[in-house]
């Protein structure tokens, strides 16, 4: 067999086995930059967060007690992994890019390409694992949102209402059919308690007949799946007084807890909403453009990760070591128009002057398909 | 001078990346927050709200970015050999500091005038221009839209039969009190307004909640839009919306003063100070950066930086809360505990300055 056909017999034709040293030593590299550039910066959102929001933490009740330090350590525990989510493809970028960069700097690169290796083969780990950190991002979304939200909320209510429970106020959430239902006051319940509220207003309509129901307080009662309530009454709308009617129970189907919260968060933290949670809303309002369109952007924002690498590289790539800055300036700059891409197409699919599939997707697809002209057209 | 002039090129085109990049890593929370405050406006009113909302954050991206800069540029010039060539050459190493410390200045200078005299008023005009997108906003609604919840007041109807008239309408208007509020579902609703004033005819309206007389098949409501779109102009005595020259004037007169109170005018001189305070800490971070980047050469770039924000965290902290506790507990006069962290930050950059730049 003649030489060149033995290297052909490797992987992608280099002769480089996949997963040998130098892509484990290429991986090594990009996790010890991603680690650093995620202390970097999600440090600097954490400190911005916490310079304009310190002071207001921090400041004494009304009964003139200053909360513990510690309880706003407490919440930027939680609060961080919400900052890193919204920062999560830049950490990927910075860290591809200081890989890269070191890569460059001691010559490796160059030594690489003498071997006959391409520099798209040789980073091809960095592409790999900022793949796998997109789609782990999915799945992370998920699981702070489910366990961490609540208490985080829980904290910054205390910290700045200064109320002994949280309290969620003036909640609109819609039953199965798309009707509107009022709560005044929603506690959700903490250390075992059970959820209840304050200030009922439903006012549903089937066919042609409006119901309203109304009800001082009520008390959800896991075990049976209903809202145990005081004062309550439903009647015919325009019937008026006479058909009043005292009702003791109502059906957890028409929401549940976990429904006024989901909708709360829907006013307050759209973007943090979890795919699951984004379904609920849909299942309860289908027409809403809103919730559509954050549908398809937590499918699309993993890709981000990806996208952001085959943006940014080729410009670091492209330059030699004097003139790394201005690689970089070229990398902010893309990176920035791909955000600011992402921004407008999804404030137009929320509005309705998008389709939710246009909005979400069409950025990943512009400036994935610019990345992968950009990268391949790499010298190498 | 060529090498200051060099150093001060490579200073301020690192300067550049960093505060782009910065700029870049903020841009969705931004973003995301004008989203949250402003849902449902226009593409284009959202991107004029951008730079207000940014400019909230100005104050402490400029010296992060300021920070991480001079640690970059340092630790390179060190990294490359550029920094043992200078001292070999038996430049001055403390001279070398000189580009940073004018360039310190510059934004030292150009914060103190930005905090000072453009950002009160931006910071005003923020929640002028919030509460305006949202009346235009919903007096000119995207077709479609069948639900508005802002404030305590909410909208959800079946269909749109026209952009101003909303169909098997079920409207939330809140009243002075809790127990003024109104809800009221109606066949037809629809919306025109005033200068002041909300007004919303129903067809064949029914109050479900709240007490108005509808007895006609059509019935005229207004309320005024101060109810719905919070007033900003309520909040106007806070200090961080008057100019430092403002500020100065309210103190000075006792007509002013005697209207205030004690935790008002305590407010206003911390903020006096506060803003002149902030802006010295440019020059604190060349103490901190130069140092940091020089000695940290052997290491990645990043691990540099990394310690830099962490430097940073801990002069926000510090001016956030050593100040005041300094006044609360101490009873050190406001204006000089406003100060306090720039001195023990002048202390110890000093020291770092004459250790990290001997060596």
């Amino acid at each position: 067999m003649s030489p060149h056909r033995r290297h052909a017999s490797g992987s992608l034709g280099t002769g480089l086995r996949f997963g040998g040293c130098l892509d484990r030593y290429v991986a090594e590299l990009f996790i010890g930059s991603y680690a650093v550039a995620l202390l970097l910066v999600t440090g600097i959102f954490v400190i911005i967060n916490l310079a304009s929001n310190l002071d207001e933490y921090l400041r004494p009740g009304p009964d003139g007690v200053t909360p513990s330090g510690l309880l706003v350590v407490k919440l930027y525990a939680y609060q961080t992994p919400f900052l890193f989510l919204e920062v999560a493809p830049f950490v990927t970028l910075v860290g591809g890019l200081f890989t890269a960069s070191r890569l460059m700097k001691n010559r490796e690169v160059v030594a690489g390409l003498a071997a006959g290796i391409s520099v798209r083969r040789l980073l091809l780990p960095i592409f790999l694992l900022g793949g796998l950190l997109g789609a782990g991002m999915f799945g992370f979304r998920e699981w702070v949102a489910e366990s961490l939200g609540e208490r985080r909320d829980a904290l910054v209510d205390y910290l700045v209402e200064r109320r002994p429970e949280p309290v969620l106020e003036n909640l609109w959430v819609k039953d199965l059919q798309g009707n509107p239902v009022r709560v005044d006051a929603f506690y959700p319940g903490v250390d075992g308690q059970a959820p209840r509220f304050e200030g009922l207003g439903a006012t549903l309509r089937q066919g042609d007949r409006w119901t309203n129901v109304v009800a001082k307080r009520g008390t959800f009662d896991a075990k049976a799946g209903v809202w145990r309530l005081e004062q309550a009454s439903r009647e015919d709308v325009y019937a008026g007084e006479k058909t009043r009617e005292k009702i003791e129970v109502l059906d957890g189907a028409l929401f549940s807890p976990r429904d006024l919260r989901t909708a709360w968060k829907g006013r307050r933290h759209p973007t943090e909403l979890s795919f699951e949670e984004t379904l609920e809303l849909l299942k309860r309002d289908p027409d809403s453009i809103s919730w559509q369109t954050l549908l398809q952007s937590n499918l699309a924002f993993p890709f981000a990760h990806l996208v952001l690498l085959f943006v940014g590289l080729p410009f670091l790539l492209g330059h030699a070591r004097s003139k790394g800055p201005s690689g970089g300036l070229w990398v902010f700059f893309f990176c920035l128009c791909y955000f600011g891409a992402d921004f407008i197409c999804r404030s137009l699919g929320l509005q309705g002057q998008l389709g939710p599939l246009m909005a979400a997707w069409l950025p990943i697809l512009f400036f994935g398909s610019l990345g992968g002209v950009l990268f391949s057209s790499v010298r190498t | 001078m060529i090498l200051q002039l060099y150093i001060l090129r490579q200073l301020t085109i690192t300067l550049a990346v960093f505060l782009g990049g910065i700029a870049f890593v903020i841009f969705p929370a931004v973003a995301v927050s004008a989203i949250t405050r402003l849902g449902g406006v226009n593409v284009s009113v959202l991107l004029a709200y951008l730079p207000l909302a940014a400019m909230d954050l100005l104050p402490y991206l400029l010296p992060m970015g300021f920070l991480l800069a001079i640690t970059a540029a340092y630790g390179r010039f060190a990294a490359d050999n550029e920094w043992t060539a200078m001292q070999m050459a038996r430049r001055n190493p403390y001279k070398l500091l000189l580009p940073a410390i004018f360039l310190a200045l510059l934004f030292g200078a150009g914060t103190y005038y930005m905090m000072s005299t453009v950002r009160p008023a931006w910071k005003y005009e923020q929640r002028v221009f919030a509460r305006t997108a949202l009346i235009n906003t919903f007096k000119d609604l995207n077709p479609g839209r069948t639900e508005i919840a802002i404030g305590d007041f909410y909208l959800n109807a079946a269909r749109r039969p026209t952009r101003s008239t909303f169909a098997e309408v079920v409207v939330y208007l809140p009243g002075e009190t809790d127990a003024d509020d109104l809800k009221i579902v109606a066949d037809l609703a629809k919306f025109r307004f005033t200068e002041s004033e909300l007004i919303v005819s129903f067809t064949n309206g029914r109050v479900v909640a709240g007490q108005l007389d509808i007895s006609s098949e059509h019935t005229e409501y207004a309320t005024p839009l101060d109810r719905i779109f919070a007033d900003p102009r309520r909040k106007k005595e806070a200090g961080k919306y008057f100019t430092s020259a403002q500020l100065r004037e309210r103190l000075a007169d006792p007509e002013v003063m005697a209207g205030l109170s004690e935790t008002r005018i305590a407010q206003y001189r911390y903020e006096l100070q506060r803003r002149p305070a902030f802006a010295c800490s440019f020059l604190l971070f060349v103490l901190f950066g130069a140092p940091i980047g020089l000695r940290l050469r052997k290491g990645t770039r990043l691990g540099a930086m990394s310690l830099a924000v962490g430097v940073a965290f801990v002069y926000y902290i510090g001016s956030l809360r050593l100040g005041k506790q300094l006044a609360e507990v101490a009873g050190v006069s406001a204006d000089l505990a406003v100060w306090s962290t720039n001195g023990v930050g002048l202390v110890i950059g000093l020291v770092l300055v004459l250790r990290g730049l001997r060596r």
